[in-house]
């Protein structure tokens, strides 16, 4: 993977609609067909909302990173908040696809990313990566 | 009956207005439906399902982006309709917007059509 990409940023909300344009457009570089770009910002979309609305509680004013890194094979997305550690029990696969409230955000994700790993090692708050590939998903 | 605007609403990326059909109340909404904007869609949605408005149409044709929250907002729309007998129907979803509605299970759950017409004539 080449690190290719960085976001710094603050979780305020409008600021949405900046992350989507720039998550498309690293998305058309790496090579993505239209369908797939949407689902990618989709994805980053809602990680993202997920964090402003839960970790960190609606204040626009704490940081975001998000890390773009490019391969042949696809694209990776590290996002990275400085809230409190989640509980990783709460960050499991949803076993249903219907819409409960509060519940669709996480489930979106898994269906748009081919890999999603919650809890990734960092100092402080958490980090997410997310793995969409070009092709079909890898094994 | 021409439709005519009662109202317009804007948040940025996108705009909500209103209009009255033969008896629906169309609320079209425009541009992208997120976190920062779907707040303005809950008002409008909650404006006229206080009024108990029969039908209530949500014309998705200009919408190019939808999250959870401009879903779970739809959701929370069609829940307030049914408490007085009302119904929520969705007009000219795009491609991208089917898909999510789609994948919630929520193009079984709302009436869907393809015009704003036959949306208003479900009522």
């Amino acid at each position: 993977m080449e690190r290719a990409f960085e976001i710094r940023t603050l979780s305020d909300p409008r600021l949405l609609s900046v992350i989507r344009a720039a998550t498309a457009q690293m998305a058309q570089v790496a090579g993505f067909e239209p369908k797939k770009i949407e689902q990618i910002k989709l994805a980053v979309d809602e990680v993202c909302t997920n964090i402003i609305r839960h970790t960190y509680k609606a204040d626009p004013n704490k940081e975001l990173i998000l890390v773009f890194s490019l391969s042949e094979k696809g694209l990776e997305i590290d996002i990275q908040d400085f809230g409190e550690k989640l509980d990783p029990s709460v960050l499991q696969k949803p076993r249903t696809r219907r819409f409960k409230p509060g519940g669709l955000g996480l489930s979106l994700i898994t269906s748009m990313i081919d890999e999603i790993e919650f809890s990734l090692p960092t100092s402080v708050g958490n980090k997410c990566r997310l793995v969409k590939y070009k092709g079909k998903k890898q094994v | 009956m021409p439709l005519g605007e009662v109202q317009r609403k804007e948040a940025g990326l996108m705009e909500v207005s209103s209009s009255v059909a033969d008896g629906a109340v169309v609320v079209t909404v425009a541009g992208e439906v997120d976190l920062y904007t779907s707040p303005k869609l809950r008002h409008e949605i909650v404006h006229w399902a206080q009024k108990e408005t029969p039908s209530l149409v949500v014309d998705l044709g200009s919408v190019t982006y939808m999250d959870s929250s401009g879903i779970a907002t739809l959701v929370e729309g069609l829940q307030l309709t049914r408490t007085y007998g009302g119904a929520l129907i969705i007009a000219r979803p795009g491609p991208s917007i089917r898909e999510v509605l789609g994948f919630a299970h929520l193009d079984k759950v709302f009436p869907i059509f393809d015009s704003i017409e036959e949306a208003v004539e479900e009522q």
